[in-house]
């Protein structure tokens, strides 16, 4: 009986692609019977229905195709020798898969190392995921939303009475520059003061005391294991050095209760010393008003505590505690403070872990791009090894052993890759360490790094094989040994489009580079309205502090120094601000939010910031102290016409408007430039700032130190310039752009390695036909030009891709800062004629050989 | 001897594997069922069926040849082995034995 009809094809193919290759038979069969059957007695639609109806059934784990192990240990040596000759044959491919595949598994292991190292932050308290930092949001009138972890001090004790959940509430002032001297040596250290409970609550190990007590005595000291080696030697722990004395500021003395070993550089707490926190609340009772927040809150929860519910019970206390709070109190955990620790408008918004993701999208870039060079370069020379696969087929190797055989070569070549990663990887791990300031060591004793490593080379080794194994095992015998195969169209279209995809992935990542430098070069070269050059500034302390007149008069008189005043804070960073100033005709609903920084005569001239209305303070009027330069800012926000004159008052203290100063940054330029007050107050500057001569830098360090230390001869002279400063606070932009700039340079270099091979295997296919074309007269211009516009075009439809994504992801991370450079047109041009250039480069090499060879050499191997 | 447990439908299907006399294989026994027991019963069923008998040891298989009906797919061939046979005879025994204990006043 001959079907006139036949079941749906799709229900067919469906079938054929679950079904095992050895039940598709029977199962076919019977079904196609029945189907014949069916539709002679019922029609073809009903016919139909049910056929698809029963392949459905079929679709059942029994009738999958299973991955079969093929293991014929015979045989793995011939294939070990077969991938051996094979390498050995091609060697410019072979060579060119190695490289690019380990310089991408070098680049990813180095984010691996990287991100793993980020992960690792503040990990390592053994009751981590019980310790959370307390933090707090409060909204202005201006409609912004602040976040801070500064709270009040009082809130510690009764949050431990009143909470059941709450253990241990352990204040923590910030950590704070002191100098530490014993007998002649003097280093400046940094200290901090903390709870009784600080070393039982955070796992920072003792080598010398009792977790318990080190911190009991008020006159105490637990020093880090370094410090005490400054100063006892290295032979410390044979001195019997707890008991010791150490001298603080030249005007204390403390006594060693402890020592504890050198805190991680992946602590978010860091200290050399740690002092007792009483004798430091006992010097600052305003802590005790619920007003004042000055130091940081962590608290310690009980396993099961249930987080909102924590969170809810501290938010009662605090509203009970002080009346018309508006504060939103929560418990941060304190794992997640480094890596997730920005908020904007209230809400958790990231923060570093935002590059965390963005390294590990680019090292997963990266090795795809790789696995695209081995795809395109195997498949692309497929034909070399067709009669291989032929002949091993007819010997009777079935499709799935072929697929092993090459997925195996593929694993081997990987592995070698790895091999040489991890290699480069050891050469370069310093040099890396220094772009990312971090200390990344690699200890190959921990079975995790090996393993690690060894995983990204297997992914990446059946990432890249898979797809080869495939076609090259599907051949078909009987064309392969006819020798009429031609590889020249399969997989064409494809290997094309992995081009493009690599292309537009090494696009993106250049435009990324080229936005990252500008931001950097924009943030460098930004005026902030002061004048960052040329200064330094050093700690106030010793006869600098009670001689401080005296000491700028003589600086002044020296050579090469133009300026010195002094101030509570730096002014790129501002950290004290209140809402407390109120002045004639405020909206008392409105809560606004003014940063303040105390100054000492000369401070404007100092900066060079640069006045708008009105004047700076000035000795000759004797009450100055109470008057305020405001910036412009501020008058905006306070908002009446002529703000000088206006009377302010704050902190108890009623004052003018004296002056308004041009705006300057003093914070990060992702923030906009808030309000901000200048107050006239000498006694409360801890910094002095000396403005250098621009020419004369060495004499003027040089008179300042023989200043210095005729004032302060016990002190060790030590100064920091200012733009050094701003430098810091930008370093992860700098990172992430010399971050950025490596790795698009890698990219696009594998991306080149791959279009080299692909070029010249397409230059050799058609030589032939360049050498018909040249017979019949074609230039080698002509000919140049028709070998690369194939690759040119490639690369434009890549671009086409690329920008659109770039333009996105760019815009947003500019968005970050308040101040940035516009997204700009050369840019996405640069980077796609640079992306063209090379390409033509790579490709031109290949192209204008093959345009100038000759062609009876060609032709006559036909 | 021990009888493997048997379902219903396996035991109708073994037996009704005896009474074709042609090649018999999925769609055949098909067949064979919808004209003895005047059902239908659908490939799936039937294939799964056979692969539990199969299992069981009761019937036996191999590749056979293809027809233009079936799309060119070659058929799996079954045959009841000997032990499929035993095992038919011994749960006829059981059954006609306990026919044999029913007192003629119960029907």
């Amino acid at each position: 009986m001959h079907p006139q009809h036949r079941p749906p094809a799709w229900a067919d193919r469906f079938l054929e692609w679950f079904c095992d290759a050895e039940l598709i038979d029977e199962i076919q069969g019977d079904l196609h019977e029945d189907y014949q059957r069916y539709a002679t007695e019922k029609g073809h639609f009903r016919a139909d229905v049910k056929y698809v109806w029963d392949v459905l059934r079929f679709f059942r784990p029994s009738s999958f195709s299973t991955p079969r192990i093929y293991w014929y240990p015979v045989m793995l040596k011939n294939y070990f020798t077969s991938a051996m000759r094979n390498f050995g044959r091609q060697k410019a491919f072979t060579f060119i898969n190695m490289l690019g595949l380990s310089v991408g598994l070098a680049c990813s292991m180095f984010i691996l190392l990287w991100v793993q190292d980020e992960l690792s932050y503040n990990a390592f308290h053994q009751e981590g995921d019980q310790l959370h930092r307390l933090m707090r949001h409060v909204s202005f009138s201006s409609g912004e939303t602040y976040t801070w972890s500064a709270v009040p001090m009082p809130s510690a004790k009764l949050m431990e009475q009143e909470i059941p959940e709450i253990l241990d509430a352990e204040l923590m002032p910030w950590d704070d520059e002191v100098l530490v001297s014993k007998g002649d040596s003097a280093f400046r250290e940094n200290g901090r003061y903390a709870d009784q409970a600080f070393f039982s609550i955070f796992s920072f190990p003792l080598l010398e005391g009792n977790a318990e007590e080190v911190l009991t005595d008020p006159s105490g000291v637990v020093i880090s294991e370094t410090v005490a080696e400054k100063f006892f030697g290295s032979g410390w722990q044979a001195t019997g050095i707890l008991g010791q004395t150490l001298r603080i500021d030249q005007n204390r003395d403390v006594k060693i209760t402890g020592v504890f070993a050198d805190i991680s550089r992946n602590s978010s707490i860091q200290g050399d010393l740690v002092f007792p926190i009483k004798p430091w609340l006992d010097d600052r009772p305003w802590l005790e008003h619920w007003g004042n927040n000055s130091l940081e809150i962590y608290l310690r929860l009980t396993p099961d505590a249930e987080m909102a519910s924590v969170n809810q019970k501290i938010q009662d206390l605090m509203d009970r505690n002080m009346e018309g709070n508006t504060a939103v109190f929560f418990a941060q955990p304190f794992e997640d403070m480094y890596l997730w620790g920005e908020y904007r408008d209230g809400k958790l918004v990231g923060g570093r872990i935002d590059y965390v993701n963005i390294f590990g999208f680019v090292s997963l870039f990266l090795i795809l791009i790789a696995a695209i060079n081995f795809m395109n370069l195997s498949t692309a020379r497929s034909g070399l090894r067709a009669r291989e696969i032929g002949i091993r087929k007819v010997a009777g190797a079935q499709k799935g052993a072929l697929v092993q055989q090459f997925l195996g070569e593929s694993l081997i070549l990987a592995m070698l890759a790895t091999g040489l990663a991890v290699l480069m990887v050891e050469l370069l791990l310093p040099s890396f360490n220094e772009i990312v300031s971090k200390e990344i060591s690699i200890s190959y004793a921990d079975p995790r790094y090996l393993l690690s490593f060894l995983g990204l080379g297997l992914f990446t080794g059946i990432l890249s094989g898979i797809y080869p194994a495939f076609v090259l095992s599907s051949f078909n015998i009987v064309q392969v040994l006819k020798g009429n195969f031609s590889t020249s169209t399969k997989g064409g279209q494809l290997r094309k489009g992995l081009v493009v995809f690599q292309f537009a992935l090494s696009i993106l990542l250049i435009i990324g580079t080229l936005t990252t430098y500008s931001q950097i070069q924009y943030i460098q070269n930004k005026n902030l309205g002061l004048d960052k050059d040329n200064l330094v500034y050093l700690p106030m302390e010793g006869a600098v502090e009670s001689q401080f007149a005296a000491f700028k008069a003589e600086l002044l008189k020296q050579e090469g120094i133009l300026g010195v005043s002094a101030a509570s804070q730096n002014p790129l960073r501002v950290g004290n601000s209140t809402s407390d100033p109120t002045w004639p005709g405020k909206d008392p609903e409105a809560a606004l939010l003014f940063s303040i920084i105390n100054t000492k005569l000369d401070f404007v001239e100092t900066m060079k910031m640069k006045m708008k209305e009105g004047r700076t303070h000035q000795a000759s009027f004797g009450t100055d102290t109470l008057n305020y330069v405001i910036n412009e800012a501020a008058a905006k926000a306070i908002g009446v016409e002529n703000p000088i004159g206006l009377e302010v008052e704050f902190w108890e203290q009623k004052g003018q408007v004296i002056g308004v100063v041009e705006d300057f940054h003093f914070s990060s330029l992702r923030s906009k430039i808030d309000p901000l007050i200048m107050r006239y107050d000498p006694d409360e500057t801890w910094l002095v700032y000396v403005r250098l001569e621009g020419g004369k830098l060495e004499e003027g360090l040089a008179s300042l130190e023989k200043v210095y230390n005729e004032f302060n001869p016990t002190y060790p002279f030590s100064y920091t310039f200012l733009d050094e400063h701003f430098q810091r606070t930008y370093r992860s932009e700098f990172t992430i752009g010399k971050l950025a700039n490596a790795f698009a340079t890698i990219a696009i270099f594998i991306s080149c390695l791959g279009l080299f091979g692909l070029a010249s295997f397409t230059a050799e296919r058609r030589t032939r036909e360049i050498g018909i074309r040249k017979v019949l007269g074609a230039s080698t211009g002509k000919l140049v030009l028709l070998l690369s516009l194939d690759f040119t075009k490639l690369v434009g439809i890549a671009f086409l891709i690329a920008a659109p994504i770039a333009y996105y992801v760019m815009d947003r991370w500019l968005g970050g800062y308040e101040y940035h450079v516009p997204m700009q047109i050369w840019v996405f041009a640069l980077a796609g004629l640079v992306s063209l250039l090379i390409a033509w480069l790579t490709i031109g090499y290949q192209s204008i050989r093959t345009a100038m060879a000759d062609p009876v050499k060609s032709l006559r191997t036909e | 001897m021990n009888a493997p447990s048997l379902g219903n439908l396996e035991e109708t299907i073994l037996l009704l594997m005896l009474t074709v006399k042609e090649e018999k294989y999925g769609f055949s026994v098909a067949e064979a069922y919808r004209q003895h027991l005047n059902k239908s019963i659908s490939i799936p069923a039937i294939h799964t069926v056979l692969k539990r008998l199969e299992k069981k040891g009761l019937v036996s298989s191999k590749m056979g040849g293809a027809t233009a009906a079936r799309g060119g797919r070659k058929k799996r061939l079954y045959e009841v082995t000997a032990y499929g046979k035993q095992v038919l005879v011994s749960l006829r025994d059981t059954r006609a034995a306990l026919w044999k204990a029913i007192p003629p006043v119960q029907l």
